[in-house]
């Protein structure tokens, strides 16, 4: 086994279209939720969402040669994969063959097929644009990473919903560990404001009108976000050889499924991913200092969720610190827990735990030490990075210093 | 003299070729215009957007295309759009 050096990381999200913003708003308590400006509103209930602000995809890819084959989506990944290599300090010899792109997402390219759609049946026209196919498929965010960077080993997209960022850095961990690669880009990367995804979500009845407000009394459900985060995952031996900089260690992961219900959560499949974490990284609970939890700001996910910490941890569950950064950069889906991996590596370089913004008052279900409304310092040593999807996809990650 | 059908479909591969349309005369080849076949396929579903058609006898096509000049593809067009009926 290989321990795991993380090298880089890139992120754009409503917070920033770089690492540093993102670290710098989600420590602040800065809160990217706004009305809806990528379509007419009034097509939706809920108006709300977290969008990448200020997107000039002019500045990033060529028009001719690259965008007509890259979705939303896929452009939030090609930018955050960039921005993590080049943190990384990758040159394109590392790259290439000793590399391999992991990418999760939920939906892929949604708003292409939106698009799409309404041409089809709202404009009633007779064909779709040509690279259609190439847009939409959910593993292109890894096939453009791949030919961007002149990847040549393996590359493949990962999904289960709003876990797939947490199962690719798992997959990438194994990927390592099974020789097939030296570095793996790993994270996920989601565009699900578009109003076809919207009206999905809203059919669901869990979204809120106005803020996420996690583990709060009189919460209303789930913000939509959109973005992408991309972490570099690295032996410890490749990375020290070439003299990167060790920005974290990713010390273990666990993976587990409900088996019980498509949307409804129960405590044991979140507790067996974590307690699982914790036996593959060899600590006892009491190490963990601060847990990014998947928080979504539902009802059910949230007193699920603190039963679920309260089973693992036992006495220590009301001394580490918890909070849900969904309430500032909105639930990013696929991409979930690479932005909030991206939150983790924050706490543990400037060693603060970043705040549960929009918390009103207790509920007394949800009865643990979340940080609320402003970031906490503290001694930040082993962090851990929770997502538990819809159809009862656990992953459970966690850092270390 | 360039008919109507020409001019607009020198306009087009002119655009997806990346070069001016002046540079561009009706009777030069269609891959001598510089358009790759990325742009070939934008290129086709123009024509279809533009005349509203579906281009039909795909290989026949894509004949022109390979081989013909921007003169060919464009009488082999005016044939579709005589015999069009709105689809």
């Amino acid at each position: 086994m290989h321990r795991v050096a993380v090298t880089g990381v890139g992120c754009i999200t409503a917070l920033g279209d770089n690492y540093q913003q993102f670290s710098k708003n989600v420590l602040e308590g800065y809160c990217g939720v706004a009305p809806v400006t990528l379509f007419d509103k009034s097509l939706v209930i809920s108006q709300q969402v977290a969008e990448v602000k200020n997107f000039i995809v002019e500045n990033h890819f060529d028009v001719r040669k690259q965008l007509p084959f890259l979705d939303r989506f896929a452009q939030f990944a090609l930018v955050s994969a960039r921005e993590a290599v080049s943190h990384a300090g990758l040159t394109d010899q590392v790259l290439s063959e000793s590399s391999s792109v992991v990418y999760g997402t939920g939906i892929g390219g949604q708003t292409t097929q939106d698009e799409g759609y309404w041409r089809l049946y709202g404009e009633k026209a007779k064909r779709l644009p040509p690279f259609t196919v190439p847009k939409l498929v959910p593993s292109s965010a890894a096939s453009h990473i791949s030919i961007d960077m002149g990847i040549t080993g393996p590359s493949f997209g990962v999904t289960s919903s709003c876990a797939s960022a947490g199962h690719a850095l798992c997959v990438g961990v194994m990927m390592l560990n099974s020789g097939q690669c030296d570095v793996a880009i790993c994270g996920g990367s989601e565009a699900p404001i578009n109003v076809g995804t919207v009206k999905a979500w809203e059919g669901m009845r869990v979204l809120s009108n106005d803020q996420c407000r996690p583990f709060s009394a009189g919460r209303g459900g789930v913000i939509l976000g959109e973005g992408a985060a991309t972490l570099i995952l690295e032996t410890y031996e490749h990375a020290e050889k070439r003299g990167a900089t060790i920005l974290a260690e990713l010390v273990g992961f666990g993976m587990s499924s409900d088996a019980n219900h498509v949307v409804a959560p129960i405590v044991h499949g979140p507790a067996s991913a974590m307690s699982k974490a914790l036996d593959n990284a060899g600590i006892v609970p009491e190490k963990i200092d601060y847990i990014n939890a998947h928080g979504s700001g539902t009802q059910q996910n949230d007193v699920t969720e603190t039963a679920a910490i309260h089973s693992v941890f036992g006495k220590h569950a009301t001394n580490l610190a918890i909070s849900s950064t969904k309430a500032m950069h909105g639930h990013t889906l696929g991409a979930a827990s690479g932005v909030e991996a991206a939150a983790c590596l924050s706490a543990l370089e400037h060693q603060v735990a970043p705040p549960t913004v929009n918390f009103q008052s207790a509920d007394p279900e949800c009865d643990l030490n979340y940080v609320v409304n402003c970031a906490q310092p503290m001694k930040v040593e082993y962090v851990m990075n929770n997502s538990f999807a819809f159809g009862g996809l656990n992953t459970s990650i966690i850092f270390r210093r | 003299m360039s008919t109507e059908i020409e001019k607009t479909l020198i306009e087009m591969i002119a655009k997806h070729a990346e070069v001016k349309p002046e540079s561009l005369s009706a009777s030069m080849p269609v891959k001598e215009t510089g358009i790759d076949s990325l742009g070939t396929a934008e290129l086709m579903f123009d024509i279809e957007e533009h005349y509203n058609i579906v281009l039909d006898n795909a290989s026949e096509l894509q004949e022109r295309f390979e081989l013909g000049t921007i003169k060919d593809l464009a009488k082999r067009l005016e044939q579709q759009l005589e015999c069009e009926v709105e689809v």
